[in-house]
């Protein structure tokens, strides 16, 4: 047999074998994740250590197959595992959100891993991984370079397309931020007036909000703290936007279902516009007709993206959305319907996120305000009967113990706003806080710290929060603080 | 020239001889995505033509990138670029290639080396797609993003957005004077201060690596309760099969139920119509599809909501009639018809389903189908689908019968005759005027199955002076006697008739086996005149009359007939006695019978 014939002959045996299914790869990125946390508390030759590295080689072997070599490619939010996108549900996101942030910071585009890799070698560079923190411009550069220093030679990087590289730019989440408020307003205007509208704009601005969720999904979050921006309807709804994007990604759905649940959530509310504006801006309570006539707005949003001339281009998710956001669990709320049993999980995932945005904005009917930790605990407690409680599980496990947004008093005296919470369950109450006071209660514009840091010496914390604060009561505006870190990224 | 001097020259010309060979072949690249593009929009993807064109194309992209690992094009609006330089040009907006990706926003393509046919015929698919949609109805950049490709991957910046968003409206942008937050000072209440003194006190006296734990007692009731927000295993599984099955939605299913709970809803008038119309949209699109299972399931729920509106809003009911009105159009039923034509085996039932929901009115298209129908399976189905429409309204089904369809005729006939209702034999009636045989004789049997009914009964005298014998004759087997001393006078008069004789032998039965029926004592008398000595004339058919007039008294088991068939042992023909004689041992024999039976 030549050595062309039996290149064919495995060739063909590796083609009749199952390529990796997407348990097996996303089994290869958990090892990767367990050897990178291991290797982070334990020395190279740590027996714990050696078996993960183990199985993780195992599972690299296993993948390389035709071409000599397996890799592994992020793309804008995607992950692939020789070329197969690797599908990540919402029990393993975290393992997504990890290698997404290690490879940006490395500015990685692919890894790719050559047959003759050997323990040593992946050791080596687990370790180089893990103990480099590289945030400099250089950061690929530095690290192809770290590699060659370790002799390793089987494992190669290529780097981020160009436009890939460009750090969750938070100005430009911003003005995406606004520039969906700014659709909104068009679209809801171009309806009154019974002018065609293209629901693609929404789309596209729903997947350009969902790249920069994937990217920053703290900054994005904060966003949502941004209230009654050019009335509340269109404020509120790109918060809920956001808020279902979130959601909907750590649930785990695809890239097509993520798009009709933004589009959902986009125009959740539609139907507000129907609602005379001395009803929904009422200070007072709604007495009873004006209860009657507001509780119709799901109906009337229903109708209207029913009647939109793009129909086939509305998701029919959006038209449930649109009617259901008001229905409990149990049936409870309104619309009462007359047959219809089942609530769709896209309105169960844009009710939560409504409640929440709507219950943390000041509405001049309420007199009760709510912090966003109140607000969570609020629906933990009282929404059983309300929400889904596995989705409203994973809502709050997103928001964290201290929301994105919430004002905290931190041991030293100082004063913060959470700016990104930490992945970490250990240190889930120790999120990274970007301090508007110093310990003298004077306003200042400080830096974000994160509040896992340990003096060298001591191995004690720097800060830890003591309480969530009012921001009301200190006339703090949350909002600016994400605003003006836009302004200065 | 020096030799470093030539070393140097020669590597540029190396280089600048492998640079347009790069050139020549992106430029053979897109031209033959050009052309099988074009391929694609006259041919489907399975078509060998276009199948060879991509194929083509595959090896091209991948021989370039097996060499150059990946390969970059600039979007121009009406040019291809690569590294500056013009690669592919179309000017006419309306077909060219490049302008369906700048038109979007994109502004580079980028191909990777372990490109796959598959991910190479998805995007040329969805080239195809965008060129087939009207351009406010299409946007490549979006459909890519949802196909996230991992060897085809672009460029499309969020400034694009930015220019269809913000034409025509104000900047919606806001700022923020970072000054502005640290003008100030905030004043910590006395509980905050304290709880901050608490904490360091606390702090101070625990050994390290504690802090998490005791973090925890201080704060603990203004926190949420973490140990509630991490999902068990089951309740991963849970939640992911709640995912699962909502992928699992029908949208039309859907969409059809969110219709009907929006018109359940809806009290404005002119809005519930509004909604209609669309429905009617879209189930009309439904039915230009193909799709008559959706088609079903739209006119089955409008039913239902009709119902569920019984006497609460006069209004609404009278809407959705109109509603129904306009499936059965003439309009509708003529792109019915049409579609029929083309319909899959596999669709039969669906399509019936839907026509059974249009109720009577769709009996003759029906009935259109069924004559022209040549599949015994389809015909049979259709069959079925008349006959339980029809079950709601004989008077449709009558408008459907017709004497030159005798097929569908008769199993209309027998569906009628098997309701058993009044109401039905004047449609029977109708029958007598037909000239198609086959349908007489069902509407006969028909009548004849209404054996207590004076009615019937007339109306199948009617069938006793037709043309055909066949008809005669059958009309005869079937009409009850219900002493009406005229009708019977008129049939005994035509038996003692001397053309009587010389009628077919199976009429004459049919006559005289009725007249047997009837028992009466002047029918036996006319019966018992046929008994006698045969003669020299006619003797075959005088014979054939005795033996069936002997035959006759033998079943009417009157004592006068059994009287005359006693007289008739006297006649010379020894096979006339024998016969009487057989007859009456006949008779004994089933009284002995019947006696014993019921002792």
């Amino acid at each position: 047999m030549t050595k062309t014939e039996e290149k064919e002959k495995s060739r063909t045996q590796i083609k009749k074998k199952e390529i990796i299914s997407n348990e097996e790869s996303i089994d290869l990125i958990y090892r990767f994740y367990m050897a990178f946390k291991i290797s982070k508390i334990y020395e190279p030759n740590n027996t714990v250590f050696i078996r993960q590295l183990t199985i993780l080689l195992n599972l690299i072997k296993k993948a390389i197959q035709i071409d000599e070599e397996t890799s592994l490619t992020l793309s804008q939010t995607t992950l692939y595992l020789n070329g197969k996108k690797i599908k990540f549900g919402y029990s393993n996101y975290y393992i997504f959100k990890f290698i997404n942030k290690e490879f940006r910071k490395r500015k990685i585009g692919i890894l790719s891993f050559n047959k003759h890799l050997d323990k040593e070698e992946l050791k080596n560079f687990i370790f180089l991984l893990s103990k480099k923190d590289l945030t400099t411009k250089d950061a690929y550069k530095n690290f192809l370079k770290d590699m060659k220093q370790q002799g390793i030679k089987h494992i190669s990087a290529e780097p981020l397309l160009s436009f890939q590289k460009i750090e969750a730019n938070k100005k430009d989440a911003k003005k995406l931020f606004f520039l969906g408020i700014a659709h909104l307003k068009e679209f809801l205007k171009k309806q009154k007036e019974e002018r065609t509208i293209s629901t693609h704009t929404t789309r596209r601005l729903i997947q350009s909000i969902f790249n920069h969720l994937v990217d920053n999904e703290s900054f994005l979050l904060g966003l949502t703290t941004i209230k009654n921006f050019d009335g509340y309807t269109l404020n509120h709804s790109m918060n809920v936007t956001v808020l279902s994007l979130a959601l909907g990604k750590r649930l785990g759905l695809n890239r097509n279902e993520i798009a009709d649940l933004g589009v959902s959530a986009f125009f959740h509310d539609f139907g507000k516009l129907e609602i005379p504006k001395k009803i929904l801006l009422k200070t007072g309570k709604l007495d009873k007709k004006e209860r009657i006539i507001i509780e119709k707005h799901p109906c009337f949003g229903a109708e209207k993206l029913i009647q939109m001339q793009e129909f086939h281009y509305v998701p029919f998710r959006a038209i449930n959305v649109a009617l259901e956001h008001h229905i409990g669990e149990n049936q409870s709320g309104y619309p009462k319907y007359l047959k219809k049993k089942s609530i769709n999980l896209f309105s169960k995932i844009v009710k939560i996120a409504d409640f929440f945005d709507a219950l943390t904005t000041k509405r001049p009917y309420r007199k009760k305000e709510f912090s966003r930790e109140e607000a969570l605990r609020f629906m933990q407690k009282e929404g059983r009967r309300e929400f889904d409680p596995l989705i409203l599980k994973v809502f709050v496990n997103m928001m964290g113990i201290y929301p994105i947004g919430t004002l905290v008093l931190l041991d030293t005296g100082e004063v913060g706003i959470v700016f990104e919470t930490n992945p970490e369950s250990h240190y889930i109450s120790r999120p990274k806080v970007k301090l508007v006071t110093d310990k003298n209660g004077k306003k200042i514009n400080g830096k974000i710290v994160d509040l896992t840091e340990v003096y060298s010496k001591t191995k004690k914390y720097k800060r830890s929060i003591i309480k969530s604060l009012n921001p009301d009561k200190y006339k703090i505006k949350v909002s600016d603080y994400f605003i003006a870190e836009a302004d200065a990224s | 020239m020096t030799n470093s001097n030539l070393y140097s020259f020669n590597r540029k010309v190396e280089k600048k001889n492998s640079g347009e060979k790069q050139i020549e072949q992106i430029k053979e690249i897109l031209m033959m995505l050009g052309k099988t593009i074009s391929q694609m929009k006259i041919f489907s993807f399975s078509h060998p033509g276009a199948k060879k064109f991509s194929d083509n194309l595959y090896d091209k992209l991948k021989n370039y990138l097996d060499k150059y690992l990946k390969l970059e094009i600039g979007i121009e609006e009406t040019f291809f670029t690569f590294q500056g330089e013009n690669v592919y040009s179309d000017e006419k907006l309306n077909r060219s290639l490049p302008f369906i990706f700048f038109k979007d926003g994109m502004q580079i393509l980028f191909f990777y080396k372990e490109l796959k046919t598959e991910e190479l015929l998805e995007f040329l698919e969805i080239i195809k797609k965008n060129f087939e949609l009207p351009p406010e109805k299409r946007d490549i950049v979006s459909d890519l993003w949802e196909k996230d490709f991992a060897n085809i991957r672009y460029y499309a910046p969020d400034n694009f957005l930015e220019t269809i968003i913000r034409v025509g409206i104000e900047s919606a942008d806001y700022s923020i004077d970072p000054k502005k937050l640290s003008t100030g000072k905030i004043k910590l209440s006395p509980k905050g201060k304290k709880k901050i003194e608490d904490r360091s006190s606390i702090i101070s006296v625990l050994e390290k690596g504690k802090e998490i734990e005791t973090e925890t007692k201080v704060d603990s009731k203004h926190k949420i309760d973490t140990q509630t927000t991490s999902l068990s295993d089951k309740e991963t599984k849970n939640l992911e099969s709640l995912i699962d099955s909502n992928r699992k939605i029908s949208p039309e299913d859907e969409l059809t139920s969110l219709f009907m709970e929006i018109l359940y809803l809806e009290k404005r008038s002119s809005q519930f119509t509004a909604t209609l119309e669309i429905l009617e949209q879209c189930l009309q699109d439904f039915i230009k599809k193909g799709n008559f299972y959706r088609a079903f399931q739209i006119v089955n729920s409008v039913q239902e909501l009709k119902q569920s509106f019984s006497g609460s809003s006069k209004k609404k009911i009278r809407l959705i009639n109109e509603f129904l009105e306009e499936t059965r159009n003439r309009k509708s039923l003529s792109m019915i018809e049409d579609l029929s034509k083309r319909l899959n085996a596999s669709d039969i039932d669906d399509f019936l389903a839907y026509l059974k929901e249009l109720g009577p009115q769709i009996l003759p298209l029906l009935s259109r189908l069924y004559e022209e129908g040549k599949e015994t399976y389809f015909n049979e189905r259709i069959l079925n689908c008349i006959k339980e429409i029809g079950k709601e309204s004989i008077p449709s089904l009558m408008n459907i019968v017709q004497n030159e369809k005798p097929s569908l005729t008769n199993e209309i006939i027998s569906l009628i005759s098997k309701s058993g209702h009044k109401k039905t034999l004047q449609f029977l009636a109708s029958f007598a005027g037909y000239s198609n045989k086959p349908i007489k004789c069902e509407a006969i049997r028909a009548l004849g199955k209404f054996k207590k009914d004076e009615t019937a009964n007339k109306i199948l005298a009617t069938f006793l002076k037709d043309s055909d014998e066949g008809i005669r004759i059958l009309a005869y087997q079937n009409l009850h006697y219900f002493r009406e001393s005229f009708f019977l006078d008129q049939i005994i008069t035509m038996v003692g008739h001397k053309s009587f004789i010389k009628k077919n032998g199976l009429e004459k039965k049919a006559i005289l086996d009725f007249l047997s029926t009837t028992r009466d004592a002047d029918a036996c008398s006319s019966i018992k005149n046929f008994i006698k000595n045969p003669g020299i004339f006619q003797r075959s058919k005088k014979f054939e009359t005795c033996f069936l007039a002997i035959s006759a008294l033998q079943d009417m088991q009157t004592q006068e007939a059994i009287k005359a068939l006693k007289d008739s042992r006297r006649i010379r023909n020894k096979k006339i006695r024998h016969a009487c004689l057989s007859a009456i041992e006949e008779i004994e024999s089933k009284k002995n019978f019947n006696k014993k039976v019921l002792s």
